[in-house]
This record gives C-alpha cells, sequence and structure tokens, in this order.
C-alpha cells in the first residue's frame, strides 16, 4: 500500500535521510524504530508531503505521491499525525476534529467521523467546548489521532503517540491503535519505545543516521543480539 | 464641558474611531494568517478611494459603489499576494517590509499621477444635514460609518466563528503545518486573507471619503491603525477593534480639551505608555510573530 524506495531528504544542504526503503501493506502494521535522530520524524514529513524528497519515490497505492504538496496527500487517505501533535491550541476540541474533516464531501461524513472519534476516545465528546490547549498531554494525543481520524484515513502514520506520557495512558493509546489497525486501517508507528511496538506490529524497520540498519518481524529483531543491544537498548 | 457637548464628542470619536478599527482590522487578519504585516495598507485605503470615486464618477449609484469597490480592492490584495507576496514569504523579515511599503508608495504615486493632489468629494445618497437630538447634534455621515463597522464586525465574527473557510483561516494562523495535514490550502488562505484586508480597507477609505474628501492622502491614517493594532495587541481581532474606538475616542476629547496639538500627539503618547505598561497589548500574548 505504501512503498518508499531509496528515499533522499532533509533540511538545508544536508541530507538527513540517506536512501530510505521500507513498505507498509495494506491493513498491515508497520513499526518504526530507532534513536533520537535517526530520522523517523523527517522520514515521516517527507511521505505527508511536508518536506520535499530530494530522490527516490513514495508511492501509496502504486501512485507517486512524493511530488505532491501536503494537502493533496491527505485527500488520497494517507494521514500524518505529527510529532508533537500541532493541535490548534485556541480553537475547541470540536473545531479542531471539523478541522480534521475539511476535506468532507457532505455533512453525513464529518457527523460519521465525530460518532467514530467520540467511540474510540469518549473524553473528547466530554471537552468537546473546552481549548484544545488547556487539554492534559494525553487528550492532546488522543486529539491529534481523532482528528486525523474524522474521515476513515487508509493508511496512518502516527510519530511518537506516546512520548511524555504516563505508561496508562500509554497503553490507553496503543489499545485505540490496535483497534484502528484491527478495523482495517494500515498503520506506519514511529516510536522510541521499542517493546512496546515490537508487540503490536507485523513488521518493524529500525533507522539508524538515516539508513535502514534492521528489519524484520518482533520475533526475529528480538533474536538478534546485536540489535537488541545496539538499536533496541534492550538486554 | 456640558453633557451635550460631551455626547456629541463621544459619538465623533466613536466614529473616527471605527475608521481606525477597520484599518487595524486590515492589517491584523492577513498579519495572523500569513505572517506578513502589509506596510502598504494606508495606500489600499487610498486604492479604495479612488476606486469607488472611479466608479461613482462613472454614474454608478452609492449601492453599487461599495460593494464593486470592495471587490475590486479584494482581487487586487490577492493578487499583491500572489505576484509579490508569495515569493517573498522565505526572505528575509526586512525585505517583506520594504517591499509591501515599497509597493504602497508605488500605488500611491501613480494616484498622484493620475489625479494630482486634488479633493474630490464622493457623494453619498444622503442628506448630510445634521440630526438633531434636543441639543445633540449627529452628522448622518457619522451614523453610517458607525453602523457599516458594526455589520462588518458583526459579519467578520461571525465569518471566523461558524464558517469553514472561516475557521479554516484561524487554523493557519495557528499552525501551519497542521493546517496542511488537514488538507487546507495554505497558500489559498494566506490570498484569501489579503484579499478581506484590502476590501476592509478600501471600506475605510469609503466611508473615510464623505468626512475628508478624497485626497492622495487619506491613507496617511494607517499611522493611527497601527498604533490601535498595537494597543489591541497586533494578534487580536477584538483588540484591534478596541484599540481603534478607544484611540478614537482619546483623540477627539484630547483635541476638545487642550487643542488640535495634543490632539495629533496624543495617539503616540498613548501608544508609548501603553508599551511601556502592557508590551502585549490589551489581548495580545506573548507569542507575536514575524515582522
Ligand atoms: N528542522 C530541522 N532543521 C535542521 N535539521 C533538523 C531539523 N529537524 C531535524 N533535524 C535533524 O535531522 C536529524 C533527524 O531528526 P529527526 O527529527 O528526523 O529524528 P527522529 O528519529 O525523529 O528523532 P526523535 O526520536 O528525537 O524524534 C537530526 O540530526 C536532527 O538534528
Ligand atoms: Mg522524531
Amino acid at each position: 500500500m505504501l512503498e518508499v524506495t531509496d528515499l533522499v531528504a532533509g533540511y538545508g544542504r544536508s541530507a538527513v535521510l540517506r536512501g530510505v526503503s521500507l513498505r507498509v501493506p495494506a491493513g498491515g502494521l508497520v513499526g518504526l524504530l530507532g534513536p533520537n535522530g535517526a530520522g523517523k520524524t523527517t522520514l515521516a514529513r517527507a511521505i505527508s508531503g511536508l518536506l520535499a524528497c530530494r530522490s527516490g519515490s513514495v508511492r501509496f497505492d502504486g501512485r507517486p505521491v512524493h511530488r505532491l504538496r501536503a494537502q493533496e496527500i491527505v485527500g488520497l487517505g494517507l494521514l500524518h499525525v505529527p510529532q508533537g501533535r500541532l493541535l490548534f491550541p485556541e480553537m475547541t476540541v470540536q473545531e479542531n476534529l471539523e478541522m480534521g474533516a475539511y476535506r468532507a464531501d457532505s455533512r453525513a461524513a464529518v457527523q460519521q467521523g465525530f460518532d467514530r472519534v467520540h467511540t474510540l476516545f469518549p473524553i473528547l465528546a466530554e471537552r468537546r467546548f473546552q481549548l484544545a490547549g488547556a487539554l492534559s498531554g494525553g487528550q492532546q494525543q488522543m486529539l491529534a489521532i481523532g482528528r486525523a481520524l474524522m474521515l476513515r484515513p487508509r493508511l496512518l502514520m502516527l510519530d511518537e503517540p506516546s512520548i511524555g506520557l504516563a505508561p496508562l495512558v500509554i497503553d490507553e493509546i496503543f489499545a485505540v491503535i490496535r483497534r484502528i489497525n484491527a478495523e482495517g486501517t494500515a498503520i506506519l508507528l514511529a516510536e522510541q519505545n521499542a517493546r512496546r511496538v515490537l508487540a503490536l506490529a507485523g513488521s518493524s524497520v529500525i533507522l539508524e543516521s538515516g539508513r535502514v540498519a534492521a528489519e524484520g518481524t518482533g520475533a526475529q529483531l528480538l533474536a538478534d543480539d546485536l540489535v537488541r543491544e545496539t538499536y533496541l537498548g534492550l538486554h | 464641558m456640558d453633557v451635550s457637548t460631551a455626547l456629541q464628542l463621544l459619538f465623533s470619536g466613536l466614529s473616527i474611531g471605527a475608521i481606525y478599527a477597520l484599518v487595524a482590522l486590515a492589517l491584523v487578519i492577513p498579519f495572523k494568517a500569513s505572517g506578513v504585516l502589509n506596510f502598504g495598507q494606508g495606500q489600499m485605503v487610498t486604492l479604495g478611494a479612488y476606486i469607488a470615486l472611479t466608479l461613482s464618477q462613472a454614474g454608478l449609484p452609492y449601492y453599487a459603489v461599495v460593494p464593486l469597490t470592495l471587490l475590486i480592492a479584494g482581487l487586487a490584495g490577492m493578487a499583491i499576494e500572489r505576484v509579490f507576496i508569495r515569493r517573498l514569504v522565505r526572505a528575509p523579515e526586512f525585505t517583506i517590509v520594504i517591499a509591501t511599503f515599497a509597493l504602497g508608495l508605488m500605488v500611491q504615486d501613480a494616484i498622484r499621477l493620475h489625479w494630482q493632489d486634488n479633493d474630490f468629494p464622493l457623494p453619498v445618497p444622503f442628506s448630510t444635514d445634521p440630526w438633531r437630538f434636543g441639543s445633540v447634534r449627529v452628522n448622518p455621515v457619522f451614523v453610517w460609518i458607525v453602523l457599516a463597522t458594526v455589520v462588518l464586525v458583526v459579519v467578520l465574527a461571525a465569518f471566523f466563528r461558524h464558517s469553514r473557510a472561516g475557521k479554516a483561516m484561524r487554523a493557519v494562523s495557528q499552525n501551519q503545518e497542521a493546517a496542511r495535514l488537514m488538507g487546507i490550502s495554505v497558500e489559498g488562505v494566506f490570498s484569501a486573507t489579503w484579499a478581506i484586508g484590502t476590501a476592509i480597507g478600501a471600506l475605510a477609505g469609503i466611508l473615510f471619503a464623505p468626512v475628508t474628501g478624497i485626497n492622495p492622502g487619506i491613507g496617511d491614517l494607517i499611522i493611527k491603525a497601527f498604533v490601535a493594532a498595537v494597543i489591541g495587541g497586533f494578534s487580536s481581532l477584538p483588540g484591534a477593534v478596541v484599540g481603534g474606538l478607544a484611540l478614537g475616542e482619546i483623540e477627539t476629547f484630547s483635541g476638545a480639551l487642550a487643542g488640535s496639538t495634543l490632539k495629533n500627539v496624543s495617539a503616540f503618547v498613548v501608544l508609548i505608555l501603553m508599551l511601556l505598561v502592557r508590551p502585549y497589548g490589551l489581548f495580545g500574548t506573548a507569542g507575536a510573530r514575524r515582522v
């Protein structure tokens, strides 16, 4: 469904990604692991069109999307929940969700989106008239994910959804990620939290200094001592 | 000062304040969305007045001149954003400041070349004889200014609060990248806010024209609009309105009490006091952006 081939991208003159390839199959859940500064966020931004690709290609359903602008890529059903959430802090929870449905073609579609998001995150229904900036960290992350779910994305890219959250909140968010995936949305999950991702993902890719250092299923990666110690920090 | 004089001053302060408020809104709306402050906004007011003059001299009635002028000015603003500003968004801030400033001067000089420094009247479709309420005299032109401003502010508030496009503009002003990730065309929002800004500036020009006459200097009130916007915090639309009205009243009353010299400096006294006491204005927050 998503196919990234030899992707090179970066900021200014220096390339951060130096030829990255990965695939996310339809309905799959792929983990994207790697230490601080490995290039996970850069990869997500290049895929969603926030950052220009210098060479290589990104295909979504076989269609090249690396020349499209971010707002066009969204229309294809490839949604990006960015690191740091990037909510609209001075808009209410409801307005943030409405922005998630900005491209909706009917009121019914917007209503369906609200129903779905409120089922997944009941707290967002309760808080609908609060400003997004006034929510707790966990609620903000839920809102960021909910906003991307409004129009039934076909592939969801999540960038460090667990960062800075308490373990119980992380449990809740990962449970929702599992559920969204079970309902048919493919997921690319960038995280530093290797243990949790390996338990959830069908396969994972480990980035290191802008290159793919290792890839495989959780079991394969955990069976490799070098990978465990060097890249995953597990002993 | 007796009550009727005070009421009369209050009302003329309100109407001049309404003009300041409009031009302050015209500055703040595109600034909030695109981060670019249009230093040529004063000349957009002038341009609006001359578009109205041209349409009026072509024989169109006032009620057709007003919407047509707003439309033409809006399209001009959109064109300016597309042709000049968009290419400069990544340029250093000072470059953008100079560019908008230069553009304004070019517009003003073009107007001066064609119409010279004459004063033209803009006819209004109602009698300008003052209305009397007891000993208070009210100029219908001022009533029209206040009325039109109130309507515009209410329409704008509803637009930003309830419409899809208005919410998209707020979204862009709060987080551009996130707005893109929602599928919002940030470039489209930039042009739209420039269109709205120049259209509001043109409305101010039309409303102000019967008071001062149309001449190439009509847009000089931009200085007052800057002060009004600063009083309001520069990032708040209600702030721009309140700042404009407050400035109008302060000027009018200081002029009446202490003569016209004080009237002219009062705006700057207020500005300096404001910056000393509340650097972010009445409604502002510390997170002000470019320029
Ligand atoms: N806006 C930017 N401008 C310049 N360099 C950047 C920018 N953002 C990131 N970088 C650099 O790109 C490299 C990769 O950063 P990136 O954010 O993609 O890593 P990451 O894997 O997401 O890390 P983290 O786990 O901390 O989120 C780093 O060396 C970083 O310093
Ligand atoms: Mg990151």
